[in-house]
């Protein structure tokens, strides 16, 4: 009896058992059983559900890790070191290159001083190397919003299954 | 910053206002320095024609000829901001005519590099010494001053002259060569 009311159960309140004291008892500890079941039966209700939720509500998601599978991606706090590290190296090189054109009366070293460190830059920071992929954005998990939606929508068929 | 075209902007741009800031200094640290030495000049020869003056109205004028020597010492005028040095030898008088005249008789380039100890002997005017009229003949005072241009590698262009000077005397009849 407790079993079959907690299988045919989605939630206690609602239920329309038999006589009096000892359906509450027994309601009391099928409820505990038939959350149980419940919780399962919404587990197992999802898990079938989910793939078509993926196929639906993923289009968003799935474009943005396309686009991040493009070589030149690098992330926020990547562009932030690679800029800092461009713009050190090529001040570098111009300190570097006014010093020694001064000292060595040719203006022509500083240029190629200067352009030296340009190159070099170039190759540490035009490339997205690992080190600029190190913080990665923390994407929220698909699941999460497809749970939010399909609960009350989970809940309205189960009660028109037990109405019927 | 997030493609690697805008990255490559940002970095070429950052270079080139670097690279204009490292000239601009350039143009400092030479802007106020003196750019004058001392200068040798002597005027070995010296022969006075009239002839019909083809570079204006055809009327006769006096045309001079020159041979001189030079000796410059123009090692500190170059430093790390100067390409080249334009020299020029001028030869300023007066005459009844007009009270000023300027001809420019001789010029040289000489680029970073070359000897810039100067010490040229024997050389003859490269541009035709005609006057503007006959004031040549007999004139007491003919100058020669030798200046020079200083072109940079970035800044302004100085018009510098250099300290020595010669007044030399043209002879008072035509076709007589006058040594000194």
């Amino acid at each position: 009896m407790a079993r079959d009311g907690g299988a045919a159960a989605c939630s206690g309140p609602s239920r329309t058992s038999a006589s009096g004291a000892a359906a509450v008892a027994l309601r009391g500890s099928a409820d505990r059983l038939g959350d149980a079941r419940y919780r399962a039966s919404t587990t197992t209700v999802l898990k079938y559900r989910l793939p078509s939720l993926r196929c639906a509500a993923c289009s968003p998601p799935t474009m943005l890790e396309h686009l991040s599978s493009l070589p030149t991606q690098m992330d926020y706090k990547g562009q932030k070191l690679a800029e800092q590290m461009f713009q050190g190296i090529i001040l570098c090189s111009a300190v570097v290159g006014f010093i020694y054109g001064y000292v060595a009366e040719q203006f022509g070293w500083t240029v190629y001083i200067v352009m030296a460190g340009f190159a070099f830059s170039c190759l540490l920071t035009l490339p997205p190397w690992p080190i600029y992929r190190r913080h990665p954005l923390k994407w929220l998990p698909v699941q999460d919003s497809a749970i939010e939606d399909k609960k009350p929508g989970d809940r309205k068929v189960k009660r028109h299954a037990k109405n019927n | 910053m997030s493609t690697l075209l805008s990255r490559a902007n940002s970095l070429f741009a950052f270079s080139l206002s670097v690279m204009a800031a490292l000239t601009l200094g350039c143009i400092f640290t030479t802007a106020f320095k003196d750019r004058s030495a001392p200068v040798r000049l002597q005027v070995s020869r010296i022969l006075l024609k009239n002839v019909e003056d083809f570079t204006g109205p055809r009327k006769r004028s006096d045309l001079g000829f020159l041979t001189f020597h030079i000796s410059a010492d123009l090692e500190k005028t170059f430093d790390w901001n100067v390409k080249q040095l334009f020299l020029y030898l001028s030869a300023e008088y007066s005459t009844k005519n007009n009270a000023v005249n300027q001809v420019v008789l001789w010029d040289k380039i000489l680029l970073r590099g070359d000897n810039p100890k100067l010490l040229l002997k024997d050389l003859k005017t490269k541009y035709f010494f005609f006057d503007d009229g006959n004031g040549l003949r007999g004139n007491r005072n003919v100058t020669l001053t030798l200046s020079w241009n200083v072109i940079p590698n970035a800044g302004i262009l100085p018009l510098v002259t250099g300290s020595g000077r010669v007044s030399v005397p043209f002879p008072d009849a035509y076709e007589i060569t006058k040594s000194f």
